[in-house]
């Protein structure tokens, strides 16, 4: 009963997040409340900013997801339960690869900070520990209208709540596995439901010497493939975040991240190098900082924000050549509400000094950006939202960033809901640093390159069925069309690597996500199924021996994940696949073969005294599949993981 | 009777007939080429593609699709010999050979004392194989010549040539050793390895073509190392073992790859050179023509405006001079044949970065 009234509340109300509409649907169900998250007190800047993203496609993770994997980095979350490509080798470095884009055409970010390299453009997915959040969101597709440049693709956004804890709690968390991996991290809430500290810790480590086939050397005299062992792999992530939130009255709140990094890897030699690799440690180390202060009022609400990052890449065979970037960073905005309108107004502007060996120039960029986003909910089965962003960034030209997008709620009984959503947008991104003053002999960069410059247009249709207490049906489908121009493509040349304006691709799809949930007694099924067909190739390019109309290089056309859990009380389970298709690594016909990975794990919940324990289980890639994501980077076969967790 | 008496009459001409055969080389009838592809300097797969003249096809995969698995990766040069083909292989330092007739594998590379192998020439039952070494680029007393047995897949000996040795020629019982980071011209006796250097080049050497005379010219680049000011090609009088005398072209090609060829009667030496875009990026290239006569490169080059010009070759037999071009490394490269006119007659697109032409016999 109280799931159709929520039902119909929520219809009353019109359409909302997905996320909500199960959260507040499933408070019957210990594993629907176990695995939904609400998101009403997430990071409150980022969230003002998503409101205006009408017609975009989002997706969340289960807490039971979270769980599963929250050991490991991001990269594992993302590939486990999302038809999304990442683009990795065994742990070391790993790239998003949305919609058939680039690694640089994903943002990453923490409260109103952006993690992706201002030198590099891209992010490392292996770089964030799952542990560290509370949430993490995909925004599929373009967003720069709302983000800024470079969310072409897709936006990750990585959640820290808010929780003005009254008194202490938190959790301790170890687990080890195959290849020498262990994994070690804490989360502590201390507060007085006005003052609030969170700290979190993770450190992880991962020798990597794991057994492969080598298909770079085939042994003639016995007509196969040498069996190999990883060398030089070798990950030591650590990871300390420190929140300070502060609650001044019911209106005005304070907020505060300090995300201090140091995430070190040996640069994984490939199968070829692995015969006789060399030793190359790889260093990421960041200092994130940010602080916001947030005032509602019946006028307008309105946040100032601002923040510090120094971000320091450090290559131990050569220490001397410096890769550093320090950023200042600071927004506000102006929100104000009336009746079914709602309209904010903001101002981002970033100063960035570069510290980087190869660039010729003293290099100093400022980059301001103003925007302003209307959202209108005449009807409540109709929302809209305009976006509007124009960036200034020092001696270059941003383009103008529209965006539109709808929802509609098509049809909707006690038991159904249909609701169509969509979006047209523009969408940029300034060339990095990188792509503009990195210089060799001779060559002292590009600085003449143009923005890439993307129409990006989506449609969805959402449908959810709950025929009574045990089931529940999700069903999504999102169809979508990107056209970008001037991408930016570094060609190594006779004389060396330059980046340049080459191509013009064209990404379109189709994605289909589902979720079934069944839930009987103190027994819940959950079931899901992914799905993404995404042919993107080049169009048109400056070079003539470029490949017209073939699929991009590391962009399967398609790729496809399920999962199947089962919890029972203080037990569960849960079977994951997921599959990739074949993927070309270069123009010339270099193809990988499509893989197909599948995981179990369980755990048992249990209580001594008062004290709360879990212990999970995990074998993963249980067929040892051998395959490679990245050409002739070796992947693990079957390997294991336990972990213990301990929550006050 | 009379017929007995005609053949004897015959017999002389028999003979004189087969004599003159015994001293003319047969021409072989060139009904396709060999490419070596380096492949990408990341992905550490290199190719073979054929290109059937006859035909006018082209087949990227030939040692994948007869050996089942890709080559191993950055191929320097290959080079016939004995009815094998060798291939320099730097992804791993090794030599390794396929049957030239099936281009089959069917023995593993060599490593053993193989490091950064570039060249080789055969004489006997040894190839000598060029090898930096290691990274000459900072250590240039790290090269040497592997001389490697071909009947027992060994390398016998290793003989010291520091400065970076890359082509090779065996001239009269002396190999001669281009240098790519000394200014000056190796030499080694082959029947005592005993080496010796020409001296005092204003830069480094590459590699070398040898006339009908068995002299050598030699490619003198100017390299990002070694600026060469007057940069060209230059002649060894292999008698006298001196540099008798050298030809500006400042734009000479430094690519490790086929850079010059001479054509059928050694009339004409085809150099490739270019120039760098203003970003210093791309090579657009073209094909210079020196004449052997009157010892000039003539005023207009024979082809020009090639980007991503990565080596040229020189087929005797259709009098065609090729051009092979690598835009990306990502990309399938290009083949394009062009008549002494200049213009271009056929293309076709080879695997990845072509760099040799490699004509089985």
């Amino acid at each position: 009963m109280r799931k159709e009234l929520l039902l119909i509340l929520f219809i009353l109300f019109g359409l909302m997040p997905d996320a909500i509409v199960l959260g507040q649907f499933s408070k019957d169900s210990s594993l629907l409340n176990l695995d939904h998250y609400d998101i009403e007190s997430v990071d409150v800047v980022v969230k003002k900013m998503e409101q205006y993203q009408v017609g975009s496609k989002k997706e969340n993770f289960t807490k039971l997801q979270h769980q599963v994997v929250e050991q490991g980095s991001l990269t594992e979350l993302i590939t486990r339960y999302q038809p999304v490509y990442i683009k990795s080798d065994a742990g070391g470095l790993a790239s998003f690869r949305f919609r058939g884009t680039s690694s640089n055409h994903t943002s990453v970010r923490v409260r109103g900070l952006e993690l992706n390299s201002q030198t590099l453009g891209s992010y490392n997915a292996n770089n964030a520990p799952v542990f560290l959040f509370d949430q993490v969101e995909l925004t599929f597709g373009s967003s720069s209208a709302t983000q800024g440049s470079g969310s072409i693709g897709g936006n990750v956004r990585l959640d820290l709540k808010n929780n003005f804890t009254n008194g202490i709690n938190g959790e301790a968390k170890a687990s080890m596995g195959s290849f020498g991996e262990y994994m070690t991290g804490a989360k502590v809430f201390a507060g007085n439901g006005k003052f609030e500290s969170v700290t979190r810790f993770v450190y992880y480590e991962k020798e990597n010497d794991f057994p492969f086939e080598n298909t770079a050397y085939y042994d003639f005299e016995k007509q196969s493939y040498a069996r190999d062992t990883q060398k030089n792999a070798r990950i030591e992530n650590l990871n300390l975040l420190q929140q300070f939130n502060y609650k001044i009255n019911e209106k005005q709140v304070l907020s505060s991240v300090i995300w201090l990094a140091k995430n070190r890897h040996e640069a994984q030699p490939n199968m070829t190098e692995n015969i006789n690799p060399n030793t190359r440690y790889i260093e990421d180390q960041n200092i994130r900082t940010w602080l916001q202060y947030d005032h509602k009022s019946t006028m307008a609400d309105y946040y100032i924000g601002a923040g510090y990052v120094f971000d320091d890449a450090v290559d131990y065979s050569n220490k001397e050549q410096k890769i550093s970037t320090q950023r200042l960073v600071s927004e506000a905005g102006l929100k104000h509400e009336k009746n079914w309108l709602s309209s904010q107004l903001g101002i981002r502007y970033i100063y960035i000094v570069p510290n980087v060996y190869a660039y010729d120039d003293q290099v100093v960029e400022h980059r301001t950006s103003l925007y302003a986003s209307l959202l209108a909910q005449p009807l409540p089965w109709l929302k809209a939202s305009l976006n509007l962003r124009q960036q200034f960034v020092t001696n270059y030209n941003a383009p103008f960033t529209p965006a539109l997008g709808l929802e509609a709620r098509l049809w909707y009984t006690d038991k159904n809901f249909l609701a169509i959503e969509g979006n047209l947008q523009r969408a940029y991104r300034i060339p990095t640093l990188n792509d503009r003053f990195w210089g060799q002999e001779g060559y002292d960069g590009n600085k003449d390159l143009k923005p890439e410059d993307a129409i990006s247009t989506e449609l969805g249709l959402k449908y959810f069925y709950s025929p009574n207490n045990h089931w529940s049906l999700k069903l999504k489908g999102n169809a979508f069309y990107m056209d970008v121009d001037q991408w930016i493509q570094w060609t190594q040349g006779a004389g060396g690597w330059y980046a340049d304006n080459i191509v013009h691709v064209i990404s379109e799809g189709l994605e289909l996500n589902s979720n079934l949930i069944y839930s009987i007694g103190k027994q819940e099924f959950e079931l899901g199924v992914n799905y993404t067909y995404n042919p993107v190739e080049r169009r048109k390019s400056k070079l003539e021996t470029d490949e017209l109309n073939q699929q991009l290089e590391y962009a399967p056309k398609n790729i496809a994940n399920a999962f199947l859990q089962y919890v029972y009380e203080d037990i569960g389970a849960v079977v994951d696949a997921n599959y990739v298709g074949k993927r070309n690594y270069n123009q010339a016909g270099g193809t990988l073969d499509p893989f197909n990975l599948v995981n179990v794990s369980a755990f048992y919940k249990f209580k001594i005294k008062r004290e709360q324990f879990r212990i999970d289980a995990q074998l993963n890639n249980i067929f040892s599949e051998k395959y490679q994501n990245q050409f002739q980077y070796a992947m693990p076969e079957i390997g294991y993981r336990i972990a213990i967790n301990y929550q006050f | 009777m009379k017929k007995v008496l005609l053949l004897l009459l015959a017999l002389p001409l028999l003979f004189s007939s087969c004599e003159k055969d015994d001293n003319v080389t047969p021409e072989v009838k060139i009904t396709g080429h060999y490419v070596l592809n380096y492949g990408s300097y990341s992905s550490s797969v290199g190719s073979l593609s054929f290109i059937d003249l006859e035909e006018s096809t082209v087949d990227n995969g030939v040692y994948k699709s007869v050996n089942g698995v890709a080559m191993s990766g950055k191929p320097q040069y290959a080079y016939e010999y004995n009815g094998n083909v060798y291939f320099m292989g730097n992804a791993i330092d090794e030599i390794f050979h396929v049957d030239s007739k099936t281009i089959k594998q069917s023995k593993n590379g060599v490593s053993k004392d193989i490091v950064k192998p570039r060249f080789c020439v055969g004489q006997g039952d040894y190839l000598y194989i060029s090898c930096w070494g290691g990274d000459v680029w900072g250590d240039t007393s790290l090269g040497y010549i592997a001389k490697y047995n071909v009947t027992t897949d060994e390398v016998e000996a290793k003989i010291a040539m520091p400065g970076g040795p890359e082509g090779l020629a065996i001239v009269n019982g002396t190999l001669f050793c281009a240098l790519n980071y000394a200014s000056k011209i190796g030499m080694v006796d082959l029947a005592n390895d005993e080496t010796s250097f020409i001296d005092g080049l204003v830069g480094v050497t590459s590699y070398f073509v040898k006339d009908k005379f068995d002299n050598l010219y030699v490619t003198m680049p100017n390299t990002y190392s070694s600026p060469n000011p007057q940069a060209g090609i230059g002649y060894i009088n292999t008698s006298t073992k001196m540099l008798e005398a050298s030809y500006e072209l400042s734009s000479i090609s430094s690519n490790y790859a086929s850079v010059m060829a001479l054509n059928k009667d050694e009339s004409k030496l085809y150099v490739m050179g270019g120039s760098w875009d203003a970003g210093y990026t791309k090579y657009s290239g073209g094909i210079f023509t020196f004449d052997t006569a009157s010892k000039a490169f003539e005023t207009e080059p024979l082809i020009t405006g090639v980007d991503g010009m990565k080596g040229m070759h020189y087929n005797a037999q259709s009098n065609l001079v090729y051009v092979m071009i690598s835009e990306s490394t990502t990309a399938n490269g290009l083949l394009q044949m062009y008549n002494t006119d200049g213009e271009m007659q056929s293309e076709y697109k080879t695997g990845i970065s072509p760099t040799w032409i490699v004509d089985i016999k």
